[in-house]
């Protein structure tokens, strides 16, 4: 363990963890930072997120119809009062010739509005009014998708679906009333674009990482000196240890900080909604909940890391210098990005391209597994034949 | 001259830069595969009988153009349609509105605001020059053209100069850091030469960094070429009417060049802006490289200070005018200048306040990194390396 640990000194060098550091803070800002200082910044996005996570504080992760209709029922007439009542209070509205709700909604459907019109509407969709009228859009995009998602989504789906799996999978959600759950889409939509890009992150800074430590010992020859010392070859499988062993420790360093920013969103009051939901617009192939698939992301993504360092540790142990480690190492990660995409974009969904590909639903953990393994059998058997290897030709 | 021969073969000799090529090149090949178009591919094909100016004359070479049915018949019906009844895009077409909402969306003030209208002034006379020659009664792809044109200047010349910045870069590194990566240093500046064999290393470097750019370059375009039909779409003008560009702002607008530019010299003139650009990156990591022994180290700083670059004007607050003079100088960094390539030679955007951005951000560029790298040089004379 001594071994491993000081190797481990070797591969969090300062000077790289500082480069590294920098290199995460400027993918943050490129990447990542807009997923969250634009969330929640536009209308009806906003207003759209917090009924739907006020229906999940009032009801749980499902939405069964008597709530529904009283949830749409109370909303409506609070934000119909709460118009009414502004609408009398501001003069703009009457020199628009508006005094109640309803001529509000004539004169919003327009296309040849005035300019006293136009602007007595933009007043129930600014700042000042609370921006009720966009509230109002948000519940009707509620109504609209509690209807169409049975109606029509789900009956087109049907019709569409590639194989009789789906159309199992489909007819099931139907049967159980599964598209019940409460989950905004676009909570998802920013929880999967943030996670991807925090996927490619991990990948490149696991590389960087470890991927100097036998190339280093290697240009300086340091590894013939160590192979004659008692430990002998066996540091090799110490250095495998301590590359994995590092990736673990940098993807829980990742994770908790980028978790630690993404919490900022406030997205965890969805942790028990099903994904499969009337909101979400999307079927996934198992009954997954949010803080599951949160949670299994987090397992795929230690396995993809540890995966990656297996597989920089064989590229390092045959480059002969740094430069031609970081020649192979490009393609590797570009390789890795695309993996990233295909798995978790849409993982579980049925329009994730890997299922798309491959037409095997729940394919994508068991390849994230597929590819850890490779890497690992693979850097394995380099360290076993390492032990074998004549090294008095000085290579 | 030897010494230069000699450095250039030790980059060459690399196995791992051939293979990096070769799966630069892989990569390429999917990226044109995925790009195929049969009606522009028509479309050029027809160009070879009818030529390429729209007009009276155009359209009686079209109409006794016949296909044997099928696909090519509907493509050929498409194109009389999208052709029929075309008008100058350019007559009346005025450019100050344009530089007005720059102007607000980006908050301008002072002489920014006064230099971005400056530069839609003179778009003003290069539209009304354009209007007169008529060149956008130019048939490019019809209605391809857009796809087709950010296909190739876009998506295609995109990932040829990142690929040609990575390689240029490596090897400026693998130079600069040649005799720190295989401990000959002590050996090599004890020599008649001794430390002035920078200088053959920096050709060296230039010189398998701009090759390799230019193999790979060669290599894609030619199988871009051979797969996709150009006809005589080659003398078509860029700022055909057929052709735009679109931005939030500004929303869709004619794409209108400085200069008058038939497809083919445009691609000459983006060629050779790409070559500055490969140059610029490869100066930038062998100055870094003279500076940060550790070539690994070199590059991960390489790659921050681009990441940097990109980042700055968005972290800088936008109300200063220092934060403006910020904003609208980092255009003109190397990997700004790549992040705005399908922009090169035109007016660019809400970003862009002077004329030429290009032609300025890469002479700037190029002055600074030779600067740089001279600098880097003359401290490297002076430098304990015990």
């Amino acid at each position: 363990m001594r071994i491993v640990l000081h190797e481990m000194r070797k591969i969090w060098n300062l000077k790289i963890v500082l480069v590294l550091a920098l290199l995460c803070a400027m993918y943050y800002v490129i990447f990542m930072s807009v997923h969250i200082d634009y969330f929640r910044t536009s209308h009806s996005q906003t207003e759209e997120v917090d009924y739907a996570a006020e229906l999940v504080r009032r009801y749980g992760p499902t939405l069964e119809a008597d709530e529904y209709a009283e949830f749409v029922r109370e909303t409506r007439e609070k934000l119909k009062a709460e118009m009414e009542a502004y609408i009398r209070s501001s003069p703009v509205f009457a020199a628009a010739g508006i005094h109640s709700f309803e001529d509000y909604e004539r004169v919003y459907e327009k296309t040849d509005r005035t300019e006293a019109e136009d602007k007595a509407v933009w007043a129930l969709l600014g700042e000042e009014a609370g921006f009720v009228r966009f509230r109002l859009q948000a519940l009707e995009k509620i109504e609209a998708s509690y209807h169409n998602f049975t109606e029509i989504v789900l009956p087109r789906m049907l019709e569409d679906a590639a194989n009789e799996k789906e159309r199992d999978r489909i007819a099931a959600v139907m049967e159980t009333e599964e598209y019940r759950n409460i989950m905004e889409w676009w909570v998802y939509d920013n929880t999967i674009a943030y996670t991807l890009d925090l996927a490619v992150l991990s990948v490149l800074a696991v590389l960087v990482l470890v991927s100097p430590l036998i190339v280093g010992d290697r240009a300086r020859k340091v590894h013939l000196l160590q192979y004659s010392a008692k430990e002998g070859r066996r540091i090799l499988g110490k250095q495998l240890a301590a590359v994995l062993l590092s990736a673990f420790l940098l993807t829980t360093l990742l994770l908790a900080v980028f978790g630690a920013i993404y919490s900022k969103n406030g997205t965890w009051v969805f942790f028990d909604s099903g994904l499969t939901s009337f909101l979400n617009d999307s079927v996934f192939w198992f009954g997954v909940t949010y803080g599951q698939y949160v949670l299994l992301y987090v397992g795929l993504l230690y396995i993809l890391c540890l995966g990656t360092a297996a597989m920089a540790f064989m590229l390092s142990m045959h480059s002969r210098n740094q430069i031609t480690l970081i020649l192979k190492l490009i393609p590797l990660f570009a390789a890795l990005a695309f993996f990233c995409v295909l798995v978790f974009r849409q993982m579980f969904g049925l329009n994730n391209i890997l299922y798309r590909w491959t037409m095997i639903p729940g394919i994508e953990p068991a390849v994230c597994v597929f590819v850890c393994m490779i890497g690992v059998a693979a850097a394995l058997r380099l360290v076993r034949r390492e032990q074998k290897t004549d090294v008095a030709d000085g290579t | 001259m030897i010494i230069y021969w000699l450095e250039l073969r030790k980059l060459l000799a690399s196995a791992a830069v051939w293979g990096f090529l070769a799966a630069c090149l892989l990569f390429n090949l999917f990226i044109i595969g995925n790009f195929r178009d049969e009606y522009a591919d028509d479309v050029a094909a027809v160009s070879k009988v009818t030529g390429v100016a729209l007009g009276q004359s155009f359209h009686d070479r079209l109409s006794r153009v016949t296909a044997d049915g099928g696909q090519a018949a509907i493509h050929l019906e498409r194109l009389r349609l999208e052709t029929d009844g075309v008008t100058d895009v350019f007559e009346g077409y005025r450019t100050e509105s344009i530089a007005e909402r720059y102007i607000a969306a980006a908050g301008a003030r002072g002489y920014f605001a006064k230099a971005m209208r400056d530069k839609y002034a003179a778009l003003q006379k290069v539209v009304e020059e354009k209007a007169k020659r008529d060149e956008s009664l130019s048939l490019y792809f019809a209605g391809s053209t857009y796809t087709r044109h950010r296909m190739l200047f876009n998506t295609l010349m995109g990932w040829l100069l990142v690929e040609g910045a990575l390689i240029a870069a490596l090897a400026a590194l693998l130079s600069a850091g040649y005799e720190e990566i295989f401990r000959t240093g002590h050996i090599v500046y004890s020599t008649r030469t001794g430390r002035r064999i920078l200088r053959p290393k920096l050709s060296a470097s230039l010189t398998a960094g701009l090759g390799a750019w230019a193999l790979l370059a060669l290599l894609s375009l030619a199988v871009c070429f051979g797969m996709n039909e150009y006809g005589e779409v080659w003398r078509s003008n860029v700022s055909s009417l057929f052709n735009y560009r679109f931005d939030w702002i500004a929303g869709m607008r004619p794409f209108v060049t400085w200069h008058s530019f038939s497809v083919l010299a445009y691609l000459l003139a983006v060629l050779a802006a790409g070559t500055g650009l490969v140059a610029c990156f490869s100066l930038m990591a062998f100055g870094l490289g003279i500076w940060v022994r550790n070539s690994y180290i070199a590059f991960l700083l390489f790659l921050a200070a681009n990441a940097a670059m990109v980042a700055v004007p968005v972290l800088v607050p936008q109300t200063w005018m220092a934060g403006l003079a910020v904003r609208y100088l980092s255009m003109l960094t190397p990997v700004w200048l790549w992040l705005k390539r399908s922009l090169w030679f035109t007016d660019g955007d809400a970003d862009i306040i002077w004329v030429h951005f290009e032609t300025v951000g890469l002479c700037a560029s190029l002055a600074v990194l030779a600067a740089f790298c001279l600098h880097a040089g003359i401290c490297f004379r002076k430098r304990n390396l015990a």
